[in-house]
């Protein structure tokens, strides 16, 4: 059961006028249906848009498909003006009409139980008195109602339409879903809160929320940025093969292993900022990526698959603890010698007998062989790259409403203005963590610099 | 010829936190092990001094469980297993694994549980030690003090026993406190049964204070390890993009669009369509032009022209009047009181509209003189 005092908003109009572009645009929900084809919507569908402070609903209706017979049997059935709310309940209740005007009937039923009206139209196109029909079978409910024009291709009719729909609306105002940011989006919400006395106090708790989720966003966004530049700054794939020659032949797989994971991780975090945004069905290609050359390596790996300075670190570790051992059996009579000539034992014996090892063979398998690296981008270029990149979709993203359907296409971008914009002190941390990040080393301050470059 | 499979770290599957790290657990155990050993094998007479027990089963744990504590709350300190992971031995997996960790700030609570793991260890190693030492070998427990007396003694062991007071073998008892009591220049009573009375004791000790509570402590912090990662955002964004399910177009019947029309048709101005505007459509001017309020029921069952507003979507008031009827339908588009061929958006719909009515066609005229016009045709061929 539904709040009787939540804000209720319903779209109405003419068919394919954008009404339920402006509900996925509100609603921020790419899952309404939109489409240049009439009647996409043959059912009247409830869409909350819920927040910390409140939530508010907006039911995207089909369009009026018979307004001047609807009218006619209003007309015949009202005596005065007083009996109009009545006749509506009448129409929407009665098995015949549900069934002669099923669009009507759906559209008005939520007005009818107290939802206001938004009646969307098309700026782009002249307006005609054949309009006039909808906004009376409007007028008989009585709602707080406003109109909104969507100017669908262009704004040449727009002042025509401003001057007729003064006449049936207190509020007229001009809403482009394809184009509103937040920000006129939020505006928006103030004018409906406006509507309803009853409602201000709630509306204007979402339309802060609403600014709220939108920083909540940025924040997500850069978050994203940072876990992207971690990973794919320190990535690095390897493979241990028993002979030099082996690990050459594999290079080729190697390299496209890791162009694959880098463009795997760049995709995954496009999807998530798309996500991040509830752009669920936006679809996007990326430029692919150029890696730098030389990105491969070869060394010598020993016992256990360590390489020469784990295999010391773990030897003289081991001797340590034996030592350490050695000293507690003592009762610390040994004053620590146990463990310090245990460490320096295991570890020289490591270091000097590791190219012994190498060589061993147990069971006719070898201990020790190559191992044939791929990656990390060392690059001080690199996390420029990534972060042009990313920045470049997060302001098309930020800004891509949800009624606007066309894929996104990624393309290598300059960030050069967007660092330029930067002050000096930001400049200098955004370089810093950029030429660490170059040296597989994770800065603290990652997330502090890169935070004014989403501003 | 070999087959290679690569191992690399892998971006993009879903996080799971790193396991059990082991040398933090077998260093652990050693360490339990051989403490155990050096205090339970005692003198050459056996003895074991109850303090020292206590020392290694009861105040290193306890000390060592409060410092981990400290360390998770305040976010410094070292503890045992960050500096086992800042040794180079983990693989590129595993430092990855760490890295996420450390994205979903959980990095504190993981060394906290491998800490937890290595006192667990420890806890086994030592009892282990302890219970082998206690089948292979005559241990005598003692205690020695040079200021304390058994009735200062007592009260702090029966507060340790506290947790196990079920167990009343393995609590203290004055009398064996009394009995056990040593004196290095006395000569050894090794006769005394009592001295082995405490064993009981001692292995609650570290049932209770090294392994049970280790045990409670690792399950509220995999509690919070579990919530930070389902809370956290980019998981979050995983879980909805992998729930998310993209509908699938649908696709419908466009109706071909006729550039002739019979010579005997009456046209219908359902668009309401000012005479000025109407002068300019050329392919109307043989025709006669009627209201529908003038239709007369001879001329519904002659073919009509319907001019429509190309830009309108047709509605279910021109569907009912259509079905009555036959004959074509004409969109029309202007610009500046000019005939303009048809966007293509409206001109699939006029199709798609069309399509559905069995007795009538959709007309456009041959346009050939605009680049709207012919990109309208283009469309409709």
């Amino acid at each position: 059961m539904k709040d009787s005092t939540m804000p209720v908003f319903a779209v109405v109009g003419h068919p394919n006028k954008g009404k339920s572009s402006i509900v996925a645009t509100l609603a921020q929900n790419d899952a309404v249906a939109i489409s240049h084809r009439s009647r996409t919507t043959e059912k009247a569908t409830r869409y909350t848009i819920s927040t910390a402070q409140g939530s508010y609903d907006l039911i995207d209706t089909p369009g009026f498909q018979r307004p001047t017979k609807v009218l006619t049997w209003l007309k015949e059935r009202c005596g005065d003006a007083s009996q109009r709310l009545a006749t509506l309940r009448q129409f929407i209740d009665d098995p015949e009409c549900q069934q002669q005007f099923p669009d009507e009937v759906e559209l008005l039923t939520p007005i009818v139980q107290g939802a206001a009206i938004l009646y969307v139209v098309d700026g782009s196109r002249p307006y005609s008195k054949s309009y006039e029909t909808e906004m009376e079978i409007l007028l008989w409910t009585g709602q707080p109602s406003m109109a909104l024009i969507n100017p669908i291709q262009n704004s040449d009719f727009v002042d025509e339409w401003e001057r007729a729909l003064h006449q049936f609306f207190k509020s007229v105002t001009v809403f482009n879903p394809m184009l509103a940011d937040h920000t006129k989006q939020i505006e928006l919400l103030d004018v409906f809160a406006h509507l309803n006395s009853s409602w201000r106090n709630q509306l204007e708790k979402i339309a802060n929320a609403l600014q709220e989720n939108f920083e909540q966003r940025k924040r997500n966004s850069v978050n994203l940025l940072c876990r992207l530049l971690t990973d794919v700054c320190t990535h690095e794939i390897e493979q241990k093969v028993l002979t030099e020659d082996q690990a050459k032949t594999i290079e080729p797989i190697l390299q496209k292993r890791f162009t694959s994971d880098i463009k795997q991780r760049e995709s995954l975090a496009l999807q998530e900022l798309l996500a991040n945004y509830a752009h669920l069905n936006t679809e996007f290609s990326i430029q692919q990526l150029e890696l730098p050359p030389d990105l491969f390596d070869c060394d010598h790996w020993y016992a256990w698959g360590l390489n020469k300075k784990q295999l010391v670190i773990a030897a003289a570790v081991a001797g340590a603890v034996s030592g350490a051992a050695v000293d507690l059996a003592v009762a610390g009579h040994s004053f620590m010698l146990g463990a310090i000539g245990g460490g320096l034992l295991g570890g020289s014996s490591a270091y000097f007998a590791s190219d012994k090892i190498v060589n061993l063979k147990v069971k006719g398998l070898p201990l020790g062989g190559f191992t044939a690296h791929y990656g990390p981008i060392i690059h001080k270029n690199f996390p420029y790259v990534i972060i042009g990149r990313f920045l470049f979709c997060y302001q098309q993203i930020s800004q891509l409403t949800h009624a606007d359907r066309r894929s996104l296409s990624i393309h290598a971008t300059d960030f050069q203005k967007s660092i330029e914009h930067l002050e000096k002190s930001q400049q200098k941390e955004l370089h810093q963590v950029c030429a660490k990040l170059s040296k597989q080393r994770i800065p603290e301050a990652l997330y502090t610099a890169l935070m004014p470059l989403f501003d | 010829m070999h087959c290679l499979s690569i191992h690399s770290t892998t971006l993009t599957s879903g996080f799971s936190p790193l396991k059990l790290v082991w040398p933090i657990a077998l260093s652990g155990f050693v360490v339990g092990c051989f403490l155990s050993f050096s205090i339970v094998s005692g003198d050459q007479l056996g003895r074991v001094n109850l303090f020292y027990l206590l020392f290694i089963f009861v105040f290193i744990p306890l000390l060592t469980a409060l410092l981990s504590m400290i360390t998770l709350i305040t976010k410094r300190g070292i503890s045992f297993a960050s500096l086992v992971i800042k040794l180079p031995l983990l693989s590129n997996a595993q430092r990855q694994t760490l890295r996420q960790m450390q994205q979903l700030k959980i990095d504190r609570h993981w060394l906290f549980i491998q800490g937890q793991y290595a006192a667990i260890f420890y806890a086994c190693g030592g009892l282990v030690t302890f219970l082998l030492l206690l089948l292979g070998s005559d241990v005598n427990f003692v205690w020695r003090s040079t200021i304390l007396s058994p009735e200062d003694i007592h009260p702090f062991l029966k507060w340790l026993a506290m947790p196990w007071q079920f167990w009343s073998e393995a609590q203290p008892d004055m009398s064996l406190l009394i009995a056990t009591q040593d004196n290095r220049l006395m000569v050894p009573n090794s006769a005394n049964p009592e001295f082995s009375h405490w064993w009981k004791f001692i292995l609650a000790t570290q049932l209770c204070y090294s392994l049970l509570l280790r045990l409670i402590m690792i399950l509220p912090i995999r509690w919070i390890i579990a919530q930070q990662i389902k809370n956290d955002f980019e998981q979050q964004l995983k879980q909805t993009i992998n729930r998310h399910q993209k509908t699938p177009s649908t696709s419908f019947v466009h109706a071909d669009i006729v550039h002739q029309l019979p010579n005997e048709l009456c046209v219908v101005n359902w668009a309401e369509f000012s005479q000025q505007e109407l002068s300019n459509v050329s392919a109307i001017k043989n025709f006669p032009l009627i209201e529908i309020s003038d239709l007369t029921p001879d001329q519904t069952e002659r073919s009509l022209l319907v001019l429509v507003k190309a830009w309108e979507p047709p509605i279910g008031e021109l569907e009912d009047f259509l079905k009555e009827h036959n004959g074509f339908l004409y969109p029309i588009d202007f610009k500046h009181n000019n005939v303009i061929g048809l966007e293509e958006k409206d001109c699939e719909e006029w199709q798609r509209f069309t399509a559905q009515l069995t007795q009538w066609n959709m007309f456009q005229p041959p346009f050939n003189n605009t680049s709207e016009n012919s990109s309208a045709q283009d469309t409709m061929s």
